[in-house]
């Protein structure tokens, strides 16, 4: 009697099931926009996200998608060009995406954030360091901006030289971020009570660094505050070596993410800058240690990266993919759900969230960026990579 | 999507034009991206700061470049060819310089607030200063731009006024540059100074070469593929820089003098007038 009832179960149960996993699969796709420059100077910046941003794709999608759909995430190329960022945008937009990631450089993110806005379609950024570019509540920024991370970034520098009294600040002047950077590290000496001897700029397609270096080294600082793209940081370190300055420099985040400690070398051995996360496990956050592994192994595979690759903030490429999907989750968004909807619907969860909790900490402010707790790294020359500074018990907000 | 080709393409071929009148006159110019410069920061400035509407704002912005192309172009006529050519390039360079310094539009960190062009306005702007082209093209003054352009002593022999007219195109196409700017900066809501560098002054001029430099069409064209020829290519991946500059590069060897090279006869309702008993 009870083998005939289980058959009974089993013909009622497996054609439900059949017919389950088929309305499941038969829903549309959501489509997600990702902005990144694969092609010109920042190309290799697209390559790093773009690893990360697949692994997220590719593990949501193994879990059987978002709400019964399938993510259908598409990267298009914007060269690291302002008005190629708004025209994939807009282009995105037309094709009915529900959200767009990226773009990831403050220039182009201050472009594409009014736009994201008067077209009412969410952008995430997870990348610039400019203050004052993200609009709420269409266009959000994760990471966190110069004006937190310097500061945090100059309190750890001093706890761990105090002997700095008097710094140079220099930078690139003739670029957005760089300029940024440089008023934030003159508001955060100010701040630390340093002496700030001048402010020495130079231009961004600058290729002799000789006259700021000999500025730089005849104004005889304690140390450097540093805010330019990685290479003009490597061609003035070149200099300041050849000159035998031998001072510490502080560079903001422009220098955190990418290749820098695999190109640097012997010349990163007084260089310090501001970030969130290293190579280095961090075994406290649940996956990160497995996270690292996983990514410095699949760029290996499929990218040309200097090896080991540098994770940096590529953690919170991945976060962003996972707010966003938590976020389509929770507002049970699928590819049937009407794309203006759930673009607003999106915009109004973000905008109204206070924290989020990844493979980083982050919480959000009035401002639309994010706020996550930086610390001062330094360049591990052996294993070529970053390393935090402080020990865990010494940073500055740290449990 | 299409209208942002529309809007795209739409500008494009306002700066080519903007360009190619100044060559009527036989000059060539690299300051059209600091004149689209002037125009997208003044009209921003007007419409941001001072709530004037987009149109009029387009125009004073018009007027503004018009009367700085005058400005700059009375002294830089004095030099000829080559020494023009640096010339015009130093005013597109002083323009995004001075931009970068003025605090009031942001400097280096850009200008934004704008909105409301839309892709139509280009439309309207493109079929008007078509037209004008075409009727100039069959006009008295197409004769009278081209025997300025072949040979300016045998023109000013002839009682033409040449520093007049070239100074007319000159501040033409400063406006036309200009308007076009003014649009351009309403529709990417974001501006910035490096936007408008030298660069930005190549690809003007090549849009011109590239077509042909003889008639108002070529400009049209040239800049019609430059601009959609990328958009096209996107499925070359990281390729599609290198395949764009070798088409660039094939192109100019194959159609040394432009895609369409001819001149636009304007003589032959004179030569039928003339013929009449």
């Amino acid at each position: 009697m009870k083998t005939i009832r289980a058959i009974i179960i089993a013909c009622l149960a497996i054609p439900l099931a059949i017919t389950s996993a088929v309305a499941q699969t038969a829903k549309p796709p959501l489509k997600v926009g990702v902005l990144l420059p694969l092609t010109g100077f920042q190309a290799s910046y697209g390559e790093m996200y773009k690893v990360a941003l697949s692994m997220a794709f590719e593990d949501i999608n193994k879990s059987g998608g978002i709400n019964g759909s399938h993510v259908e995430l598409t990267v298009q190329d914007d060269q690291g060009a302002p008005a190629q960022a708004a025209l994939l945008f807009r282009r995105y937009v037309a094709e009915g995406v529900v959200a767009v990631l990226g773009p990831i450089s403050g220039t182009m993110w201050e472009t594409v954030a009014p736009l994201a806005n008067t077209l009412k379609t969410p952008a995430l950024n997870w990348t610039a360091l400019k203050p004052g570019i993200s609009k709420k509540p269409y266009a959000l920024r994760l990471h966190p901006a110069d004006d937190t991370m310097i500061p945090e970034g100059v309190a750890e520098f001093r706890k761990k030289l105090p002997d700095v009294k008097r710094v140079v600040i220099v930078g690139d002047q003739k670029e957005a971020s760089g300029a940024s950077g440089v008023e934030e590290f003159r508001k955060a000496a100010q701040a630390q009570k340093l002496e700030v001897i001048e402010l020495v700029g130079f231009e961004t397609r600058t290729s002799d660094f000789s006259p700021v270096a000999i500025k730089i080294r005849g104004l005889a600082p304690d140390a450097v505050f540093l805010s330019a793209f990685m290479p003009n940081t490597l061609a003035l370190l070149k200099e300041l070596e050849a000159q035998n300055f031998q001072r510490p420099i502080l560079a903001n985040a422009l220098i955190w993410a990418g290749a820098f400690p695999q190109l640097v070398g012997a010349l990163g051995k007084n260089v310090y800058t501001i970030g969130f996360n290293t190579n280095e496990p961090a075994p406290q956050i649940k996956g990160q240690p497995e996270f690292v592994t996983r990514y410095i192994k699949t760029a290996a595979e499929t990218t040309k990266m200097p090896q080991p690759a540098n994770v940096a903030n590529t953690t919170l490429a991945y976060d962003a993919v996972m707010l966003l999907a938590q976020t389509l989750r929770d507002r049970k968004i699928d590819g049937a759900t009407d794309v203006q909807k759930a673009r607003d619907a999106i915009a109004e969860t973000l905008s109204s969230m206070k924290s989020y909790s990844g493979f980083n900490t982050l919480t959000m402010r009035e401002s639309g960026d994010g706020h996550i707790q930086s610390h001062l790294l330094e360049v591990d020359v052996q294993n070529k990579r970053w390393k935090y500074s402080l020990a865990p018990i010494d940073r500055i907000g740290s449990k | 999507m299409i209208q942002d080709y529309v809007m795209q393409t739409g500008v494009n071929i306002l700066l080519a034009w903007s360009v190619y009148i100044i060559l009527l006159s036989g000059s060539l110019s690299f300051a059209n991206g600091g004149f689209m410069a002037i125009g997208a920061y003044v009209s921003a400035v007007l419409t941001v700061k001072f709530g004037v509407p987009l149109i009029l704002a387009a125009v004073l912005a018009g007027g503004v470049a018009f009367l700085f192309g005058i400005g700059v172009a009375f002294p830089a006529l004095r030099t000829r060819g080559l020494y023009l050519i640096l010339v015009t390039v130093g005013i597109a360079a002083s323009v995004r310089a001075m931009l970068e310094s003025i605090d009031y539009v942001g400097g280096i960190q850009g200008f934004s607030g704008m909105s409301g062009a839309s892709p139509w306005h280009v439309v309207a702007l493109v079929v008007i200063v078509g037209a004008a082209l075409w009727l100039l093209s069959r006009s008295r003054l197409q004769r009278i731009l081209d025997a300025v352009r072949e040979d300016e002593l045998v023109a000013a022999s002839m009682g033409i006024n040449v520093l007049y007219l070239k100074l007319a195109c000159f501040g033409a196409g400063a406006f036309i540059a200009a308007v076009a700017g003014s649009f351009y900066a309403h529709y990417i809501l974001f501006v910035r100074p490096d936007e408008f560098g030298i660069l930005a002054s190549v690809y003007i001029v090549l849009y011109v070469v590239l077509g042909g430099m003889n008639n108002l069409w070529g400009a049209l064209v040239g800049a019609t593929i430059m601009t959609l020829a990328p958009e096209l290519m996107r499925g070359l991946a990281q390729w599609r820089p290198t395949v764009f500059g070798l088409l660039i590069v094939v192109l100019l060897l194959v159609r040394p003098n432009g895609l369409l090279p001819f001149r636009i006869p304007t003589t032959g309702r004179a030569k039928r007038r003339a013929v009449k008993p």
